[in-house]
């Protein structure tokens, strides 16, 4: 049964990446002969677009927030030594995490680095 | 790499995929944050604390949504948590813009009108057209029914055209306010 042209403008803000294929389907079906929800559909990708670029505009967060992130789960970098090649390597680090620094040993392998050893240390 | 895969490197411990993982929704998460909070530091601590969430939890993460929506969700829970210790913030609104001067031009403009929508029709509303999550997600990100994000949808749509002075509504406005 085809919808009415309330239910397919309800759809529409979210046509076509937030739609099932069958709802995406039903609603391009429905534009192509209903020029209504087409000058529908039009003044809501303008209102996207609008909104898009508003909120474009904001800055992001501060650099700090990331260093506070650090801190609070892997620890600000100290230091890093690292032996080996791109392919196989093995990383010796000293991270500082506020109240504790503590010691890695990491597995390098293909560019991936794979934890093997932390020793957390308190220095608070 | 898609975000699944960067939530699995993590779920291991690889601070690399994490500092991308941030690069990538660090900017999303502020901004939707900022709908919520409306203020500038409050809303660079719900990206920390969802952040922080994110580097624990990623392991618990079991693909059964978009990562997008579980890390919508969890932005969400921090920011509720953060007005209801200081609920006075959500009765000031002066995060998306600076209050008094007249709006000089369009990103001023809808902003401005943003900030004057109710705050769950504006959450919906950066969540649709900004973040571009699904109808779905967002009933599941707000635990809603689907239709209630709908019809938040049609009002938010209707007062943001009220607001701007854009043409009056289609097809599909309703004239009533009742929430499904």
């Amino acid at each position: 049964m085809m919808r009415k042209c309330e239910e397919i403008a309800e759809l529409l803000p979210w046509y076509p990446w937030g739609l099932s294929p069958a709802e995406a389907a039903e609603v391009v079906l429905h534009l192509f002969r209903c020029p209504q929800c087409r000058e529908e559909f039009s003044q809501i990708q303008a209102l996207r677009k609008a909104v898009s670029e508003a909120l474009d505009d904001l800055p992001g967060p501060s650099p700090g927030v990331w260093e506070e992130v650090l801190l609070r789960t892997n620890g600000l970098p100290l230091g890093r030594l690292e032996m080996g090649s791109e392919f196989l390597g093995l990383s010796l680090g000293l991270s500082w995490r506020g109240k504790s620094a503590p010691l890695f040993v990491e597995l390098s392998l293909f560019g991936e680095r794979v934890p093997i050893f932390e020793f957390t240390g308190g220095v608070g | 790499m898609d975000d699944a895969e960067l939530l699995f490197r993590i779920s291991r411990g690889d601070e690399g995929s994490f500092k991308k993982f941030y690069e990538r929704f660090a900017p999303r998460v502020f901004r939707y944050a900022l709908t919520l909070v409306r203020d500038r530091y409050l809303a660079e601590e719900v990206v920390q604390e969802t952040m922080v969430t994110v580097w624990k939890s990623a392991k618990n993460f079991r693909g059964h949504s978009q990562v997008s929506t579980w890390v919508f969700g969890i932005a969400r829970n921090h920011a509720r948590s953060l007005l209801r210790r200081a609920p006075e913030i959500a009765e000031e609104p002066e995060g998306l813009e600076e209050r008094g001067a007249e709006p000089v031009d369009q990103g001023e403009r809808v902003r401005k009108a943003l900030e004057k929508l109710p705050a769950l029709e504006r959450e919906v509303v950066v969540l649709a057209f900004y973040q571009g999550v699904s109808y779905r997600e967002i009933a599941e990100i707000l635990g809603i029914p689907e239709g209630t994000v709908k019809s938040r949808m049609f009002r938010a749509r209707k007062h943001l055209r009220e607001l701007l002075g854009l043409e009056s509504p289609g097809p599909g406005e309703r004239g009533d306010d009742a929430e499904v």
